[in-house]
């Protein structure tokens, strides 16, 4: 019953069942499968699964199918080593039996893999139920693979040479949804090539298919596999293929009809549609928290280095020499989106350098700070009133409650350093736009100073109030007479 | 729900899971490239000026130089 499949190309899966032997135990039934790996050292691993299943017919659901041929056993020859480890201490005598069918496995296989036992269902735990149970082990689920390679060679399945494959003792506990019954579907020619092309994710799965104690791994390679099953609409009779006569197929027949353990109730249908959109909703709130956080400062800063370089490229700052006189600057034909200075603070570190863009909506907010278009510019009579962002989109303004009275905010032109000192700081309402008028909290004064005003928000994640600092021109520097001390640090 | 889209991807299980990332990625461009930057102004620490509109207020009052 138990049949080796997945040898090579070549090899008949016949002459590998004989490497299979089911010995039944004079102790209560329990029959040990012995197997030995050539390869190994303890060629005489002992394979004691079956023992735990319990039961009794030789009931081949094809779990136990293993393979082992000499170009692809490298993997499986070392379970089949780890297996033999971990079984050493099994029983002598089981093993003692076992020795005659060494040289004929030698031959063949290289690493040992383990035992199809006389059966019982299948070790896998599984989550839709107990197998159905059969007689005939073949019949699988998967239809063809349109990756599958067809290797040549491999033995156009009649229902008798057929080898079955392992994945059939997990479609088997699924509870296999086109043909629960029949057992009919033999394996196929493209079964064999699809299984071929499986193999190497099968092995780590079937090891631990036939040895229990590993079976509730939930991360082993059957196990994922089965996650990824192929969960086509089921084929119908007509698509299965020719059945070597021995299984008539109607192939009017629609598909099969689903077996009841595989339906779900409506209810369990709408909670987990339910449940998947609520994590979905999580996640998509999750990833707008790692937009805010990060992808808007990202976006921002390479949008501040693009404009500090146009900025700078752009400047041509009279040559003049260290005992320049700072050059006037009107500032004309600026408009909203233009930037046209660099603000640093040493305060808010060595190389804290923004940009200052005409314009406070959040549209120039998000590439620097935005220059209330309606108040002063850079060393002129009045209030130069700038905004910036406290969080999110680059964040400018940050630490600007880090400010204290006498700190310096040099503000860079053309040709130009502005050197103002900080004089005072106010939290205010988000409607006090008294603040930044020429004169502040003065409305209708006629300005005589030159001052700058900082606004951002307060607290840093809310809106409710603005943090505002207001400070006043100290001096104006050419930039043709050197960097201001500062700056230099 | 992805149940269900899994189930009506075409093709072997490698196929489904190359379609299934695309569409991932897909939907995550979106997100980030249309509906998080619409969703952004509405937020509350967006605003750092005094009033919405900064500009026309202080017009209002007379501001400017």
């Amino acid at each position: 019953m138990e049949r080796h499949s997945g040898s090579g190309a070549g090899s008949e899966p016949t002459t590998e069942q004989e490497s299979w032997f089911v010995r039944p135990s004079a102790a209560g039934g329990m029959d040990p499968g012995v197997r030995n790996g050539a390869a190994a050292p303890q060629t005489k691993a002992v394979h004691e699964g079956a023992a735990r299943n319990g039961t009794s017919a030789a009931e081949p659901v094809g779990h136990e199918v293993e393979q082992a041929d000499a170009p692809e056993t490298v993997p499986s020859g070392a379970s089949g080593i780890s297996r033999a480890a971990n079984n050493g201490g099994a029983d002598a005598q089981a093993t003692a039996a076992a020795e005659p069918q060494a040289p004929a496995e030698a031959g063949e296989t290289v690493g040992g893999i383990d035992a199809p036992l006389a059966a019982g269902p299948p070790p896998l735990p599984r989550r839709y139920g107990t197998p159905p149970a059969t007689a005939e082990p073949a019949h699988r689920e998967i239809g063809p693979d349109p990756l599958g390679l067809p290797i040549p060679g491999t033995p156009k399945a009649g229902p008798a040479s057929a080898p079955p494959d392992h994945e059939e003792s997990a479609e088997d506990t699924f509870g296999s949804r086109e043909s629960a019954d029949d057992g009919s579907l033999p394996a196929r020619g493209p079964v064999a090539g699809e299984r071929r092309f499986q193999d190497p994710f099968s092995q780590g799965g079937m090891v631990a298919a036939d040895r229990p104690e590993r079976a509730a791994d939930p991360f082993n390679a059957l196990d994922i596999r089965e996650w990824f099953r192929d969960t086509r609409a089921p084929r119908t009779g007509a698509e299965t293929g020719p059945a070597g006569g021995a299984f008539p197929i109607d192939p009017a027949a629609p598909s099969v009809p689903v077996p009841p353990a595989r339906r779900r109730s409506a209810r369990t249908t709408v909670a987990r549609g339910v449940g998947e959109i609520l994590v979905t909703l999580g996640l998509v709130i999750l990833l707008f928290c790692v937009y805010q956080l990060f992808y808007t400062n990202i976006e921002s800063n390479r949008a501040q280095a693009k404009i500090k370089n146009s900025l700078e490229r752009g400047w041509k700052p009279a040559e003049q020499g260290p005992d320049a006189k700072p050059v006037g600057e009107n500032f004309s034909g600026i408009g909203v989106g233009d930037a046209f200075a660099l603000m640093h603070i040493p305060r808010l570190g060595r190389s804290w350098e923004k940009p200052i863009i005409e314009g406070v909506s959040l549209d120039e907010l998000a590439r620097g700070l935005g220059h209330y278009p309606d108040s002063a510019m850079p060393g002129k009579i009045g209030n130069f009133a700038v905004a910036g962002h406290r969080a999110t989109h680059g964040e400018p303004f940050r630490n600007l409650n880090e400010l204290r009275q006498g700190d310096v905010v040099i503000v860079e032109t053309e040709n130009n350093w502005y050197r103002y000192v900080i004089d005072s700081n106010q939290i205010v309402d988000p409607t006090d736009v008294e603040v930044v008028l020429p004169v502040p909290n003065q409305p209708g004064a006629k300005p005589t100073e030159r001052l700058i005003t900082l606004t951002t928000c307060n607290p840093r994640w809310a809106s409710t109030e603005r943090l505002i600092y207001w400070g006043h021109l100290d001096s104006v520097m050419s930039k043709a007479a050197g960097t201001p001390a500062e700056l230099l640090g | 729900m992805y149940g269900w889209i899994w189930r009506h991807i075409p093709g072997h299980w490698l196929v489904k899971a190359i379609w299934a990332v695309t569409a991932i990625l897909f939907v995550v461009w979106l997100l980030f490239e249309h509906v998080f930057p619409w969703i952004d102004p509405r937020l509350p620490f967006n605003n750092v000026t005094v009033d919405e509109s900064g500009a026309s207020a202080l017009r209002a009052f007379g501001g400017g130089s």
